[in-house]
């Protein structure tokens, strides 16, 4: 008997069992394949007998909504503010290009190169982010936007230093290694964090991994932990290789592994979009790859 | 690799609120967050509960699901297009992690569920308790997708279709899967009375 076949009766004898026919009766409606059917039949009843109650704890309920509406009320307390016009131009850029390239020219003629020499808290330094978004949204290749998300990761770690020698209390947002010293201090990269003993744990699961961080620089040039992260990397484009390994999205190459989620199996032509993070070498891990139209930003 | 779906013609709530829905909780609105929890909690619970059979490591992975869902809402780490099938895809790995990492406690210890029918005697207890530790002793050992299948199936009472989509598998898929899973099963269960 094939599977579509096998199949079929199975519907038929669980449509029959569900309706309180007895396993012999139903058994019994097509004796040349009771036997084969006999075990399949009792497995099915074994797992009912076994399913237990309906009945979800009220107080688990409870217990579980606060803990996600006072975490989603964290977050919302870390957000950073958004600039009026970064959002303006975030709407924007899929709406005309070339209005928002006008947009952006005429307002970094306005503000000149103040804005990206602008630190954290300075007036233009909101200018200086809307650029950066900008350039991001451009149509490029991914290796290239992946190259400015690179350069621009720099430039905040670069901001902070600065900021740290005007003994600034300031938020700041940047990226790093986040290693932990000797002597239990944490770091990311050069920039010591103040962490609170809640942390600590966190901190632990995310040691060695290329991490975003959000914290509060304070006058001594620590930083006041408030926000860690993995660093994430959008990537989106054309699969040009996939080998179950690695996959080739345009000109990036990502590791693959038995831990990345993947949407549909990606084939050559394929317009993917791929979510990945740093490995300890410097490349990138998937650890989402799913398919549809590219959006504009390939790498946000 | 891990292959999910996320289809996009099956959503509990009208697919525009769906929409409306999910992007109000990306913005990490309290009623979108609360109304999704109300929804799906108690058959993410279910799910858990049949799965790993220990009510505080239930609790526990249930509400991590929701915790996961937020990041994925907010990070944007896994994008969320169907949040029934999304949520039951992070719930079977958590209880998968669970069970990989013997985390959970022993199935000997199945305590006294509010399942058993009120008025059965001991020995009927102790029977019962016995069947269904054999029988979730012998799902553990089919591979997760049997146990998701099966799961969704004969313990949340799912159709072939909502499992179909919910596992990002084609109905046909599916039903071979289940059937292949039974079968299994019935091995197992077989083995283990000899053992």
């Amino acid at each position: 008997m094939k599977d579509q076949e096998l199949n079929h009766l199975l519907d038929e004898s669980l449509a029959r069992l569900q309706a309180g026919e007895t396993l012999e009766a139903v058994l019994a409606r097509n004796p040349e394949w009771a036997a084969d059917m006999r075990p399949i039949l009792e497995s099915v009843m074994a797992v009912w007998q076994t399913r237990g109650s309906d009945t979800v704890p009220v107080a688990a309920m409870v217990r579980s909504r606060e803990r996600l509406l006072v975490e989603a009320q964290r977050r919302r307390a870390l957000e950073p503010r958004r600039n009026p016009l970064f959002a303006w131009l975030s709407n924007f850029r899929t709406v005309t290009v070339s209005a928002v390239i006008l947009v952006v020219v005429l307002t970094l003629g306005v503000t000149g190169l103040s804005s990206l020499n602008a630190l954290p808290g300075d007036p233009f330094y909101p200018m200086k982010l809307a650029a950066e978004t900008f350039t991001l949204s451009l149509p490029v290749k991914a290796s290239v936007r992946l190259a400015w998300q690179d350069s621009y990761d720099l430039r905040r770690r670069q901001e902070v230093e600065g900021l740290i020698g005007r003994h600034s209390e300031v938020e700041v947002h940047f990226t790093g290694h986040l290693t932990k010293s000797e002597d239990g201090r944490w770091m990311v990269d050069e920039i010591p964090l103040v962490v609170t003993d809640d942390r600590i744990a966190l901190l632990e699961k995310y040691n060695g991994r290329f991490v975003y961080v959000v914290a509060d620089l304070l006058t001594d040039g620590q930083a006041y932990l408030e926000g860690i992260d993995t660093r994430l990397y959008e990537i989106t484009g054309e699969v040009k290789e996939f080998d179950g390994a690695s996959l080739r999205v345009d000109d990036v190459t990502l590791l693959v592994t038995h831990d990345t989620l993947i949407d549909m199996p990606p084939t050559v032509g394929d317009a993917v979009t791929v979510t990945s993070m740093r490995t300890g070498d410097g490349g990138l891990l998937a650890l989402w790859i799913g398919k549809g139209p590219a959006p504009q930003s390939g790498l946000k | 690799m891990v292959y999910t779906s996320y289809p996009l013609t099956f959503e509990p709530i009208h697919p525009t609120t769906a929409d409306n829905l999910l992007a109000r909780a990306q913005a990490l609105e309290p009623a979108a967050l609360s109304q999704i929890h109300t929804e799906y909690y108690p058959a993410i619970y279910r799910y858990v509960a049949y799965r790993l059979n220990d009510e505080q490591l239930v609790e526990d992975v249930a509400g991590e699901v929701f915790l996961r869902l937020l990041d994925a809402l907010h990070n944007r780490l896994r994008p969320v297009r169907d949040i029934r099938a999304w949520l039951f895809g992070t719930a079977s790995h958590l209880v998968n992690d669970s069970l990989r990492n013997k985390y959970r406690k022993p199935l000997e210890t199945l305590d006294d569920h509010e399942s058993i029918p009120v008025g059965e005697t001991p020995e009927h207890i102790a029977e019962f308790n016995e069947r269904s530790a054999a029988v979730r002793v012998a799902i553990t050992a089919l591979t997760e997708d049997q146990q998701q299948v099966l799961t969704l199936r004969f313990a949340m009472d799912y159709s072939i279709e909502e499992t179909a989509k919910i596992m990002g598998k084609s109905i046909g898929a599916v039903k071979t899967l289940q059937f292949r899973a039974l079968g299994s099963l019935r091995r197992y269960l077989e083995q283990g009375a000899k053992e």
